[in-house]
């Protein structure tokens, strides 16, 4: 499998904390790369540096071989990389449509109406076009952020804990869209607090402690890594 | 011509800080961007002026005069026109606060007309200091000294008593401060008080050194955010640093280049900073806006 | 009242109005008429600051674009003597470069800073308006520009044209691709720049639009009332045009129209108030912005498609 994203001895600082300290880690085309690690330890920094929301002091990112690092959020939107965020993040006053259409119609201008079919259907939002987004479930926004980050048509998309605050049957019905992103060759980051979520969907993990790489590796080793369950001491 | 400029530099620097700390202790506090002070500004050296010439009282008591005015002022616009919204839109509480510019500019103007007036302190007027070559009139000297003054008491304030270090606090995190206990409601309304004070100080100190008239509040509104600009937004000390530059952009500006455009060069600076680095010397935000 | 009921009443008002429009100068007296071109002058400025407001962003310097437009326009006429087209299309690129120009610092920031740039070149320009004797007269102002129409009449036909023009653009405008992104970056400007669009050029885009219109307005302006003068483009007018909009209601076109019309009939019909006018109007704006915050014509259509 190509390497498709790398982050290479990337370091951010904020004031006087580093948020991230030197992280190295690499994805694969079409696999489902989990990113784990205790709060605070640099994983939504990683996602704002990738997405060109902030700058890396030192490091880079590549993307399909090229350096993304420093570019506009927008040009690495455009160029395969989509996100969704920790907190819900919509065009809360418009309809389910709306919010799509708005990212559909910068990539394709014919055609648009099938495309948003497509891409609602996939997350099986597709009965509540109407809806203003701000009526939904908490469970239905977020699938709906992950539907906006596939009008994009992405190669890599970053999900950052999509499941949070979702019931046992919302969490399956959304590793099963996981599933299929996977299936139409979107390699996929994804940040998850639920360990079981991340056993059963990713083939490999990688852990983040105080900005920089502690282990990474198939998911059942990761769970019996001494240095891994030290970082977790005292947490959940 | 050096000396000149730099004093005159500093006596604009004087009164800028003042706004700009009123501004930027209100935005910090109660999270409203109070154009109003502008108008506030204008109506304080109107005020002075009435009570001196109208009333024949010293300048001193014009300046309370002024100060009760405009603090009692200034709350009612807090109570009235910017609590009821207070959680709700962010662009409306402006344009309530630019609405209240717009009604004050043309309320001076109604009453006292467009012409340029100034105040004339009889116990000061005419005299002057000589350092170097240059004379320095006593108004000038009146307005650095209590300026000065004032940013000290500012200072000791928000960093010596109990009422600023819950200033501070609000500032820098409001959540937290609410955690731990502060009650956020009456420090609103002392910060509100304390920036209309300064307002009204800066006004009246301005008439008696350069003009009043109706619209001033539009130019010192540009200038005091634009020091907050310049200086960091968030920062309390970069908006007093940002002020001085300021001033001594102004005042070297007018005096090297050209004096009819005067504010020109102080609105420049803002959109050069704007262009170069928007976050300001202190800026404490990684992204602006 | 259904929505399709609603659209259809409403376009059918539109014909109508317009046909009564063409046929004013027939019934009105000079001054109303006067006042009729006065309000679509107006109306352009305020559907085309409307762009600006629907991104969410409160600009204070509008009358200073159309300042810049009547200046360039007046001075090619007065002291060129360029034809009248040549001057109204410079007065109106002139005001569209320097919208995009003043654009590049000044969407770098949000909120109330971006309001301070703008403000910041508004005072800029006033100064400029109010020095450079040489070129804009100065303090006195320039007088003499010749009107390419002999009457009145002509002068309101051409007015009523370019006015529907206007307000035709706007709705393209609004409805299309760039008009919902405008409103996005409104909703969640962060959210629209991680969603692909390039917020820096669509906001440059609509704010250039509107300084274009603006300066547009300006030019027929000055060579309908012959003069020009640096009082015209002062915070107030800024902020009147401000006022219009946010009372009509900002995000619609037909709120923009309702704007410019209140921001012209107000103070006509508190003249009996007198220098207070503006007051009052700024009190009232500050009464509707408390009370109905989708402005009049935003407050209307919402509880009329409601039923």
């Amino acid at each position: 499998m190509n390497e498709i994203l790398r982050i290479e001895e990337v370091s951010k600082r904020f004031g006087g904390i580093a948020a991230l300290n030197g992280a190295s880690f690499h994805m694969r085309e079409g696999e489902v790369l989990g990113l784990i690690g205790p709060n605070g330890s640099g994983k939504t920094t990683v996602f704002n540096v990738i997405t060109g929301l902030y700058r890396p002091e030192q490091g880079r990112i590549v993307f399909r071989g090229e350096n993304i690092s420093g570019q506009s959020v927008h040009r690495i939107a455009r160029k395969g990389i989509s996100r969704t965020f920790q907190a819900t993040r919509l065009f809360f006053n418009l309809s389910v449509w709306e919010n799509v259409r708005t990212v559909c119609e910068i990539v394709t201008r014919k055609g648009t109406g099938e495309k948003i079919e497509e891409v609602l259907s996939s997350v099986g939002l597709d009965g509540k076009k109407e809806k203003p987004a701000s009526e939904l479930t908490s469970a239905e926004q977020r699938l709906l952020m992950i539907c906006m980050g596939l009008s994009l048509s992405p190669c890599v998309l970053l999900l950052d804990e999509p499941t949070a605050g979702m019931n046992a049957e919302e969490v399956a019905e959304t590793l099963r869209v996981i599933e299929k992103i996977k299936g139409q060759g979107c390699s996929v980051l994804l940040i998850e607090h639920n360990m079981a979520a991340i056993s059963s969907i990713c083939e490999r993990c990688v852990v983040l402690n105080y900005g920089k790489l502690i282990a990474e590796g198939p998911v059942h080793e990761i769970q019996r890594n001494p240095h891994v369950i030290e970082a977790y001491l005292g947490k959940d | 011509m050096f000396l000149a400029a730099t004093l005159n530099g500093i006596v604009l620097g004087s009164i800028y800080i003042l706004i700009a700390l009123s501004l930027v202790l209100i935005y910090g506090v109660l999270e409203i961007p109070d154009f109003s002070q502008a108008g506030l500004y204008a109506l304080s050296g109107y005020i002075a002026l009435t009570v001196m010439k109208y009333l024949g009282l010293n300048y001193l008591v014009a300046l309370l005069v002024s100060i009760l005015v405009i603090v009692c002022l200034g709350l009612v616009n807090e109570r009235f026109a910017f609590r009821p919204l207070q959680h709700k839109e962010q662009t409306s509480i402006f344009i309530i606060a630019l609405g209240l510019l717009f009604v004050m500019d043309n309320f001076a103007l109604v009453i006292w007309g467009h012409e340029h007036k100034s105040i004339s302190i009889p116990s000061i007027a005419g005299h002057t200091v000589t350092i170097g070559e240059v004379s320095f009139s006593y108004e000038r000297g009146l307005a650095i000294v209590t300026a000065g003054v004032l940013v000290l008491i500012v200072h000791f304030i928000l960093m010596h008593t109990r009422t600023g270090d819950a200033i501070r606090a609000i500032i820098q995190d409001r959540e937290a401060a609410i955690l731990m206990g502060i009650r956020i409601s009456r420090i609103r309304v002392i910060t509100f008080a304390l920036s209309c004070a300064l307002t009204a100080i800066a006004g009246a100190l301005i008439g008696s050194i350069f003009s009043i008239f109706p619209n001033m509040g539009d130019y010192i509104i540009v200038k005091g955010f634009g020091a907050i600009i310049l200086g960091g937004m968030g920062s309390v000390f970069g908006a007093a640093v940002g002020a001085v530059i300021m001033g001594f952009a102004e005042s070297y500006g007018a005096t090297y280049v050209s004096s009819a455009y005067t504010d020109a060069f102080a609105f420049m600076m803002i959109i050069l900073v704007l262009l170069f680095r928007p976050s300001g010397l202190f800026g404490t935000k990684e992204r602006v806006g | 009242m259904n929505q399709w009921s609603v659209r259809s009443f409403r376009n059918v008002a539109v014909l109508v109005l317009l046909i009564c429009l063409c046929f004013m100068p027939r019934f009105l007296n000079e001054y109303l008429l006067n006042i009729l071109i006065m309000t679509f002058l107006w109306i352009m400025l305020t559907v085309s600051l409307n762009f600006v407001g629907t991104m969410g962003y409160i600009s204070i310097c509008h009358a200073t674009f159309y300042g810049i437009g009547a200046y360039v326009a007046g001075i090619l006429t007065f002291k060129a003597e360029a034809p009248f087209v040549v001057s109204l299309a410079s007065g109106a690129l002139g005001a569209g470069l320097a919208g995009v120009l003043l654009g590049f610092p000044a969407f770098r920031v949000r909120g109330h800073y971006f309001a301070i740039a703008t403000l910041a070149f508004s005072l800029i320009l006033s100064l400029v308006f109010s020095n450079w004797h040489e070129v804009t007269g100065g303090d006195r102002g320039l007088t003499g520009i010749f009107s390419p129409f002999l009457t009145s009449r002509g002068y309101y036909f051409l007015m009523l044209g370019i006015v529907v023009l206007t307000v035709v653009v706007s709705h393209l405008v609004l409805n299309s691709r760039l008009g919902r992104q405008l409103v996005t970056i409104r909703e969640d400007e962060d959210l629209a720049q991680q969603m692909g669009i390039n917020t820096m050029q669509v906001k440059l885009v609509a704010f250039g639009l509107a300084s274009l219109v603006a300066g547009l307005a300006g030019g027929l302006m000055v060579h309908y009332v012959n003069f020009v003068h640096p009082d015209f483009f002062t915070f107030g007018y800024s902020f009147s045009v401000i006022m219009g909009m946010l009372m009509g209601g900002v995000g619609t076109t037909g709120g923009a129209v309702l704007g410019g019309v209140i921001a012209v009939g107000l103070p006509e019909l508190l003249r009996f108030t007198v220098g207070w006018r503006y007051i009052v109007m700024g009190f009232v704006l500050i009464l509707v912005m408390i009370l109905m915050p989708k402005g009049i014509y935003g407050t209307l259509s919402h509880s009329l498609s409601k039923r």
